[in-house]
């Protein structure tokens, strides 16, 4: 950062390569662990399949880039882009 | 428009009729005393066959099998019948070799050989939802298994990303209802004003992304994209920036089949900013004020007292020495999701039906004041209901029709415009102000109990140093909330008539939609009522009103009521047909096809604003394809489109898009054989073509070839008389009409190739080059003296795009518990800019030509000056030397040496804001009940600027003045540690 400043310097805010900033990443999308039950089991509860599953999204992300998620680029300060971890339940019968 | 309506009615009436007498002249032609009745059952492999050609050998057709594979003729007993399937042997059928029954009826079953030159083997949705077989696809055609975009949240377009070779997609927002993914086919294909994101298909419904985003993969039976000119041709004017295509489930015959997902999700910021503490925030801010050169007349002294930064440090009253992190006060820390989705398929063998229901909520982090009767957190309901109904009205005639309706509720904090017009949505709006917010100077409200008697929340504020009040980021966020609505509807129908019977191979279809849209939204807000806080001398603190009307009251005056607002609607209708006849047939090893579909479409907009802009937007297009294999070695594929849009003159309204393509499968050839035990395909692809953009300029702007004129101009009028009361309006141009405007011309040319190995492993690689020529842009540098008062637009400008696309996929299952895959894809898509509307520069660093589309200008930073010394001999930047700008401050590089640092400086600085490459890779592995898998997704080769003015601390703008982020506290210059590079690499 320059010198702190109390208002606008003029100078400071010129887009340059001072503000440039590396787009790249690599995260982790998705995660996901699931189980199908037996087919007795299914049986007993008349279903032809239920599984369930444990997953994830936007777990973690490896960037140079610290300040925000690296995704939301120049809309830094806005809405983060979300992690989220969910279960679910898929019930066929 | 209409006319060509009746008439393509009226054909279709006449075929039907056509078809229909000829079926009684067959019958009649048979109707002989000596025929016998021959009938039975057609079985494939995999039970009955329908739409099997029955035929006596002497040529004459007699009719195909029904859905059960039944037949039953009326036949000379010494005839001979041919059974003729695409995907089965021809068979012979002798009567006089089948014995009657009592009732002299012969009753046959007849199991055809599969035909052994073409393998079952799985389909490509291809251009408007014709199918076709992965074999004989010439064009660049991906496609996703729609599982693999189903992921733990409910917009489609998140998942999409890493997992469609050939599509640059990022996310920059995770607001609900303003978190769709930006998507594009190869990246960008055009720059300026027109259409650069694809064009979006649902069951040949065109569509927004955000009608795809709501989409559920559940129901989806599959997703392809088109990415050459060869794939869109048939698109013509609407296919060049690659074509989403996706198709819905329809229901199969059997048992009923109900299928019900239930997700419950906790939903996080992937990442917050990290604010410094306080404490270092009111001493660096106090620094602020020492480092500059003071203003003495301002009469302001430092911003916060030692006395203030001690208490604060010691935890004394909250109230009086606020002590906020706005993150932690605006925000939650998780929010739950629910999400809903049931279908029930089933059906019987003359109609299916799917049917769907979709239940979901997004909230979103925000959070709530107890003191408002209303919710300002996010809340984004949508709900659809689908229903696909097939309906086989005869043994040839399928009837679809599909009804789908999608609803979207929305609440949330109030939004904002910006002085450029840009919306800013209510959680973008809550970020922002919690970083463009004073923590320290005012709490966010005061305890009710420090004014038990009034019904509203007690909001803290204070005087900021240009006299008014500060932006309290709480008050903003609780004191209203914003609703919309959407609704869109979308019934289809569609009809597929086997013309087999007349001629092997012929089908039509017809299909037409109408999709309704509208929406609405309205706003609901109170005026906060701020109060400041002072120091009790009897203990503890006193409360004042700050704006409550009165004398002395500051800002706007608070009320306890809310008021109304609503903005505009939006409403607007779509009608679209399309008629397609499709021929496919084999002769022994020459397989020909063909396929000439007409479409209209007319869209109209309730609210459009100007007579121009209200008249109906029409397109009209003739597209054909024809194809020829030979051996099922070499295909070649020509296809067209031949578009009208009525945004151009009408001279030179149509347009003809030519694609040429031809594929190879070299593991059909019979050298290859000794191969074939480990790769069992291998082709290559070729294609060259056109396609077009008519989406071009400005959405206000439609009729480029007509000039509009303001005929009542006020500013251009004259006044008269004595005193100059009477005056007339004078005339202004608000366009020149320029005939020559037409749509954006791509020429792309695909090179591709697809190889599967036995073991498993599947590799497509597609490369690649466009050309976009004939794109708009305004000519900016026409000068005045010119005397125009409209601008100028023409389609001069030109970028070449190339990349490459790659996809990789394996699956293996090694035992009867174990099964893995892999999957990855890849895609490159750069550009380059080869003709811009520039003048001549001096200097070559300031052409946008030859850099990519999305590439951004700036100077060069050395680095800080290192003193003031410095300051006064360097080239002059921004400002007076050593009084706007100081020793500390950035430092550019003078390109030129003229001793100013100006635009002439500027260059081209890192990569363009959209990634020139995106990737992922994953897999999964199955060990008897269990799966895992996981998806990781990259993104390289892209820059982004930070806005300086949004994360410079201190910065006091209006009532906002910025946080100060915990990253800049750790690394900036100060006299007493002048670190050159601070901030810069972090």
């Amino acid at each position: 950062m320059a010198r702190l400043s109390e208002g606008v310097v003029n100078n400071n805010n010129q887009v340059s390569s001072w503000w440039m900033r590396d787009g790249t990443f690599l995260r982790l999308k998705n995660v996901e662990l699931g189980y199908t039950f037996s087919r007795n089991v299914m049986e007993r509860i008349g279903a032809r399949n239920l599984r369930v599953y444990v997953n994830g999204m936007n777990l973690f992300a490896f960037s140079k880039f610290k300040l925000w998620d690296v995704e939301m680029g120049r809309n830094g300060i806005g809405y983060p882009v979300q992690a989220v971890y969910n279960l679910g339940i898929k019930f066929t019968f | 428009m209409k006319e060509k309506l009746k008439q393509g009615k009226a054909c279709l009436v006449k075929v039907l009729l056509t078809s229909a007498l000829v079926m009684l002249m067959f019958i009649q032609a048979f109707a002989q005393n000596d025929l016998v009745r021959f009938g039975g059952k057609v079985n494939g492999t995999d039970g009955p066959v329908s739409g099997v050609t029955v035929s006596l050998k002497t040529g004459r057709v007699l009719g195909i099998t029904n859905e059960n594979g039944d037949f039953s003729f009326e036949v000379d007993p010494t005839s001979t019948l041919v059974l003729r399937h695409m995907e089965y042997e021809e068979t012979e059928l002798r009567v006089a070799d089948y014995k009657p029954n009592s009732a002299g009826i012969y009753s046959v079953v007849v199991t055809l050989k599969q035909n052994s030159e073409i393998e079952i083997e799985e389909t490509v949705v291809t251009g408007f939802g014709q199918r076709e077989k992965r074999s004989t696809v010439v064009g660049s055609i991906t496609t996703v298994d729609p599982k693999e975009l189903k992921g733990p949240t409910g917009n489609l377009t998140n998942m999409m990303a890493g997992r469609v070779a050939g599509m640059i997609a990022f996310q920059r927002s995770g607001e609900p209802g303003a978190d769709n993914a930006n998507f594009f086919i190869r990246g960008l294909g055009s720059f300026g004003t027109g259409k650069q994101d694809p064009l979006i298909l649902i069951d040949n419904v065109e569509s927004t992304s955000t009608d795809m985003a709501r989409l559920q993969p559940d129901d989806i039976a599959s997703f392809s994209v088109l990415r050459d000119a060869n794939a869109a041709a048939m698109y013509g004017a609407r296919g060049a920036n690659g074509v989403v295509l996706i198709t819905t489930k329809l229901g199969k015959e059997g048992k009923t089949n109900f299928d019900f997902r239930v997700e419950n999700t906790l939903s996080t910021n992937a990442r917050n900013f990290a604010f410094t503490d306080n404490i270092t925030y009111m001493e660096m801010a106090n620094e602020a004020y020492l480092t500059r050169p003071v203003d003495a007349s301002s009469g302001q002294g430092l911003p916060y007292w030692q006395n203030k930064i001690d208490n604060t440090k010691a935890g004394r009253d909250p109230l009086l020495y606020p002590n906020n992190n706005w993150i932690d006060q605006l925000i939650k820390d998780y929010t739950l999701n629910q999400r809903y989705n049931l279908s029930v398929a089933g059906g019987g063998a003359r109609a299916r039906y799917y049917l769907a229901g979709t239940y979901n909520v997004d909230n979103g982090l925000i959070k709530m004041d107890g003191i408002n009767n209303f919710n300002n957190n996010i809340k984004l309901k949508n709900y659809s209901v689908r229903s696909n109904v097939d309906i086989n009205f005869t043994p040839s005639t399928v009837g679809i029709i599909r009804v789908y309706a999608q609803f979207d509720d929305y609440t949330g904090p109030i939004g904002y415009r910006e002085n450029n017009g840009n919306w800013v949505n209510g959680g973008q709006a809550t970020f922002n102000r919690a970083v463009w917010s004073n923590p320290v100077m005012f709490p966010a409200a005061y305890p009710s109990s420090y004014m038990p008697y009034m019904n509203h929340p007690l909001f803290g504020n204070a005087l900021n140093r240009n006299g008014g009040l500060f932006v309290n980021p709480y008050a903003e966020m609780v004191r209203g909330y914003q609703e919309y609505n959407t609704s869109t509807v979308m019934p289809q129908i569609e009809i597929r008539q086997d013309l087999g019977a007349i001629l092997p191979g012929l089908n039509l279809t017809g299909m037409a939609y109408v999709r309704r849209y509208a929406f609405f939204e309205i706003s609901r807000r109170y005026n906060p009522f701020y109060y400041g806080a002072n120091v009790n001398p009897e203990g503890g603190i006193n409360i004042r009103v700050l704006n409550d009307g009165s004398l002395g009251s500051i800002g706007q005056v608070g009320t306890e009521y809310l008021d109304y607002n609503e903005s505009e609607k939006r409403v607007s209708s779509m009608f679209y047909a399309h008629a397609i006849a499709n021929y496919n047939r084999r002769f022994g090893k020459h397989a020909v096809g063909g396929t000439l579909i007409g479409l209209i479409q007319n869209q109209l907009n309730g609210n459009a604003g100007s007579l121009q802009m209200s008249l109906p937007a029409r397109n009209i297009g003739l597209s054909g394809r024809m194809t020829y294999g030979f051996d099922d070695r070499y295909i070649a594929e020509f296809n067209f489109g031949y578009n009208g849009s009525e945004r151009f003159a009408q001279d030179s309204r149509m347009g003809f898009f030519p694609s040429f393509g031809l594929s190879y499968n070299i593991s059909n050839e019979d050298y290859f054989e000794p191969l074939s035990s480990t790769v069992t395909n291998l082709k290559l692809r070729a294609t060259y073509g056109f396609s077009g953009n008519d989406q071009i300029g400005r959405a206000d702007q439609r009729f480029y070839y007509m000039s509009e004129v303001n005929m009542n101009n006020i500013d251009r009028g004259a006044s008269f008389g004595e005193l100059g009361t009477y005056s007339r309006p004078g005339i202004s141009i608000g366009r020149y009409a320029n005939s020559a405007i037409t749509w954006e011309r791509s020429e792309q040319m695909n090179l591709g190739l697809d190889l599967s190995l036995l073991n498993g492993l599947d590799v497509n690689v597609d490369v690649y080059k466009q050309t976009r020529s004939n794109i708009l842009t305004g000519r900016t540098f026409i000068p005045s003296t010119m005397g125009l008062l409209a601008d100028i637009v023409a389609n001069t400008n030109k970028l070449e795009s190339r990349g490459l696309d790659l996809m990789m996929n394996y699956n293996k299952t090694l035992s009867t518990d174990w099964w893995v895959n892999w999957r990855s894809t890849l895609t490159f898509a750069q550009s380059k800019i080869l003709i811009a509307d520039e003048p001549a520069y001096k200097e070559a660093s300031r052409y946008t030509a030859g850099h990519p589309a999305g590439q951004w200008f700036g100077y060069i930073a050395e680095r800080l000056f290192v003193d003031d010394q410095e300051v006064m001999n360097s080239p002059v930047q921004f400002g007076t030397p050593g009084v706007d700008y100081l020793g500390g401050d950035i430092k550019y590089r003078d390109l030129n040496g003229d001793g100013i640092i100006s635009d002439l400086d500027k260059v081209a600085l890192g990569y363009p804001e959209n990634p020139e490459l995106i990737y992922g890779f994953g897999g999964s592995v199955g060990y008897k009940s269990f799966d895992f898998s996981v998806f990781f997704q990259g993104s390289a080769r892209s820059s982004f600027f930070i806005n300086a003015e949004n994360i410079s601390p201190f910065y006091l703008n209006g009532g906002n003045q910025n946080g100060l982020l915990q990253a800049i506290a750790d690394s900036y210059w100060s006299e007493d540690n002048r670190d050159l590079y601070a901030f810069w690499l972090v």
